[in-house]
């Protein structure tokens, strides 16, 4: 697959009041997303993902850098990169006392679509989204996975090649979550080049093609699902429920042979283990000579919040 | 294509603002309910309404005469003109004329309430019994209040005189030559004197020759300054939340939402300021058109709320409108959110509407009245009742025009950088 986007040492310096701190390392970030994949940027809340969507689409101005996206660029080009890309903010962006209809037409005209042509597309982004019977109804009143498939369905407007989505599942119900996945995953199996923020790892293992781990505005880790796994080893992780566990226990556990690290957190420790099953009688043995009550084990396969873990020493979601 | 996009913009903020119901009963019922709440409580022709200086000219080419020792012109320019007792003085600004033509083409053009004309004859022809002698007294219907205060002044003045004239003529000399005679005489002397009083009343030595310049006579109803009052303070307002709905559109990130279409960043502001004055301008037409409406219907039909002179209605509506706009967008440009938007919006605008007299006239209260030149609202209102009660035309409310429009640039300006410096990325 060519490559559709490229962000060459992008970086953004925030100054007082709002900083100082900067998304991108000294020398920016670099990364590559190719035609027709779904990309998605995996870090915790506050990791610099939409700062990144951000100057990628334009919003904010780089301090070091560029974007090039479909041949051109953000910081030169910023209508014609604009022209090609849909974005679906992580807020609601629409207005609440105009219809889905009313806020379709709006943002249709406003990507430069006229007369029957915008007319027809709302029609068909309306289809799309499954709310063509309650399309005049006020934004306002509808439930917040509605609000949500209205929020895609603007960003679609153009039929643009590539869709932004920033964090699109926060707050809402599974059957909606779902039905938004699915809508991402159709999306793409039309063609349209996806990035996908989340700090949700089951999304992004689930959607994915490629997956970008970001954490205080670097990217830290970049490959496939199978690729990134690969970088922890065969580590599993070892979950025991163990309520205010003493240190010195937890500090046997970690020092079990082939248990690379041990942590705890709310009533919890957590092991990260070469061959977790073969490791858990070992443990068992040393919370049983201490006198404290086990409530509950549980073995994970190696999955990203195990390379997230073995990345930055911390849980994705802490 | 960006000025259809400018429209789409401007037309979601009309379109909501208008399909607000709480925002339709604040912004339209309330001003036309307090306006005709005051009018019906004032009625016409309050007297709590301040009322101009009347711009009284006198020609005066009175020769005299050698049997008296004051010509009577002299004493109409005297009070009139240059030594006006104490108690008109806030009532008559007047000036002596010289070109009786030009002096009457002012009193068409407005800018004399009155022109009073004493002929060369005047004394001579009054103080001579069974003649008389005639003043003309040029006015222009429209001058509204300040005309009639100066004719009623000229009216007393004259009837002064006339009985004055009947003592010099009838009364001293009859008595005094009768008593010189005997005392018995003077009963009879009385009742001549009331004799020839009465005959010399029913032909009084000066009369008013009263001369309607142009224009229609225009009744004065409380209306007329509470109804554009109270429709520029909730026009600004309204105009407030719309220039607000920036900030409301930063926090629910649809401004930025809009900015990552392909259309470059002055389409929203552009757009934001259009259906803002739009809103503005069509909340004051629909408030135009009830309040003359309704006070045809509360004090039955001859109520010129907003005047006659419709060129000069629709120059003061676009400049106050152009005015408020700026102002709102200024003050939203320099809040940090909506609440605090709102709240300082509220309190910018109400404060400035009690000083621009939108509650009570405050021209001549001392400090406010200087004060009260700042707001918009006292130029809008001014230009307003210029046009209605004062009876003005499109000459005489340009200087209002010209004040809002340049606040309106100022303000304007004012919005686009501030507004430009906080959302620069």
């Amino acid at each position: 697959m060519a490559t559709f986007v490229k962000l060459d040492s992008l970086r953004k310096q925030y100054s007082p009041p709002d900083g100082p701190y900067a998304v991108g390392p000294k020398e920016g970030v670099n990364l590559e997303i190719l035609e027709g994949e779904i990309f998605s940027l995996l870090g915790p809340n506050g990791a610099g993902k939409t700062t990144i969507i951000s100057m990628m689409s334009g919003l904010l101005t780089p301090t070091a850098g560029d974007v090039v996206l479909g041949g051109f660029s953000i910081t030169k080009q910023p209508l014609d990169v604009k022209k090609q890309i849909g974005v679906v903010p992580q807020d609601l962006a629409l207005y609440p006392n105009l219809s889905a209809r009313q806020n379709l037409n709006l943002f249709g005209t406003l990507y430069g679509l006229t007369g029957k042509n915008l007319s027809k597309r709302t029609d068909e982004v309306l289809e799309f989204i499954d709310l063509k019977d309650r399309a005049n109804d006020k934004i306002s009143e509808y439930s917040g996975g509605m609000k949500r498939r209205v929020n895609i369905g603007v960003g679609l407007m153009h039929r643009p090649k590539m869709l932004f989505l920033d964090e699109p599942t926060v707050a809402i119900d599974p059957q909606s979550r779902r039905n938004i996945l699915d809508t991402v995953k159709e999306l793409n199996q039309q063609g349209m080049t996806v990035l996908y923020t989340t700090h949700y790892m089951e999304e992004a293992q689930e959607l994915s093609n490629r997956i970008g781990i970001i954490d205080h505005g670097q990217i830290i880790a970049l490959g496939t699902l199978d690729e990134l796994v690969k970088t922890v080893g065969e580590y599993d992780v070892i979950r025991l429920t163990l309520p205010e566990p003493p240190a010195l226990v937890v500090e046997r556990l970690g020092a079990i042979p082939n248990i690379q690290r041990a942590e705890t957190t709310d009533g919890e420790v957590r092991l990260i283990a070469r061959d977790g099953r073969q490791q858990l009688p070992e443990a068992i043995r040393i919370i049983n000579e201490a006198g404290l009550a086990l409530h509950g084990v549980e073995i994970e396969e190696p999955n990203l919040e195990a390379v997230f873990l073995q990345l930055t020493g911390r849980a994705l979601r802490d | 294509m960006l000025w259809r996009k400018i429209q789409a913009v401007a037309w979601a903020d009309i379109y909501q603002a208008f399909t607000d119901r709480s925002a339709l009963l604040f912004n339209f019922a309330s001003p036309l309910a307090i306006s005709m709440i005051i009018g019906a409580a004032f009625g016409g022709g309050s007297n709590d309404v301040d009322v101009e200086a009347a711009k009284v000219g006198v020609l005066n080419l009175d020769a005299g005469s050698a049997e008296v020792e004051q010509a009577f012109g002299d004493i109409y320019t005297r009070v009139l003109v240059e030594a006006p007792p104490e108690e008109l003085i806030d009532f008559i600004e007047g000036k002596a004329i010289t070109d009786e033509k030009k002096a009457r083409q002012q009193v068409e053009d407005g800018d004399l309430d009155v022109l009073l004309v004493i002929p060369e004859d005047f004394t001579a022809k009054v103080i001579e019994p069974g003649k008389g002698g005639t003043l003309q007294v040029y006015y222009n219907p429209g001058a509204g209040i300040p005309g009639d205060v100066a004719r009623s002044i000229i009216d007393g003045m004259t009837t002064q005189i006339n009985n004055q004239n009947i003592a010099l003529h009838v009364g001293i000399p009859y008595a005094s030559e009768q008593a010189a005679r005997n005392n018995q005489a003077i009963d009879a002397a009385v009742a001549y004197v009331q004799q020839a009083s009465q005959q010399l009343r029913e032909k009084e030595a000066i009369t008013l020759n009263r001369v309607g310049v142009e224009g229609d006579v225009q009744e004065f109803n409380s209306l007329q300054y509470f109804g554009p009052g109270m429709a520029i303070l909730f026009m600004t307002y309204a105009l407030s939340n719309g220039a607000v709905s920036i900030l409301v559109d930063q926090r629910n990130w649809t401004m930025q939402r809009i900015w990552t279409t392909p259309s470059p960043r002055t389409v929203y502001l552009g757009g934001k300021m259009v259906g803002v004055y739009a809103t503005g301008l069509f909340q004051m037409i629909v408030l135009m058109l009830a309040m003359i409406f309704a006070a045809n219907v509360v004090f039955g039909s001859g109520v010129a709320v907003w005047g006659t002179d419709v060129i000069g209605i629709v120059l003061v509506l676009v400049s106050v409108v152009a005015a408020g706009a700026g102002f709102a967008l200024v003050i939203a440009s320099f809040a940090k959110n909506p609440d605090q938007g709102g709240s300082i919006s509220t309190l910018v605008l109400t404060v400035s509407g009690l000083l621009g007299g939108a509650f009570l006239p405050v021209d001549d209260v001392p400090i406010l009245g200087q004060l009260s030149k700042l707001t918009l609202n006292r130029w809008g209102l001014d230009g307003f009742t210029t046009l209605s009660f004062d009876g003005g035309t499109v000459v005489d409310i340009l200087p209002n025009v010209a004040v809002l429009l340049g606040m309106a640039v100022v303000f304007f300006t004012m919005a686009v950088f501030q507004f430009g410096r906080r959302f620069r990325s």
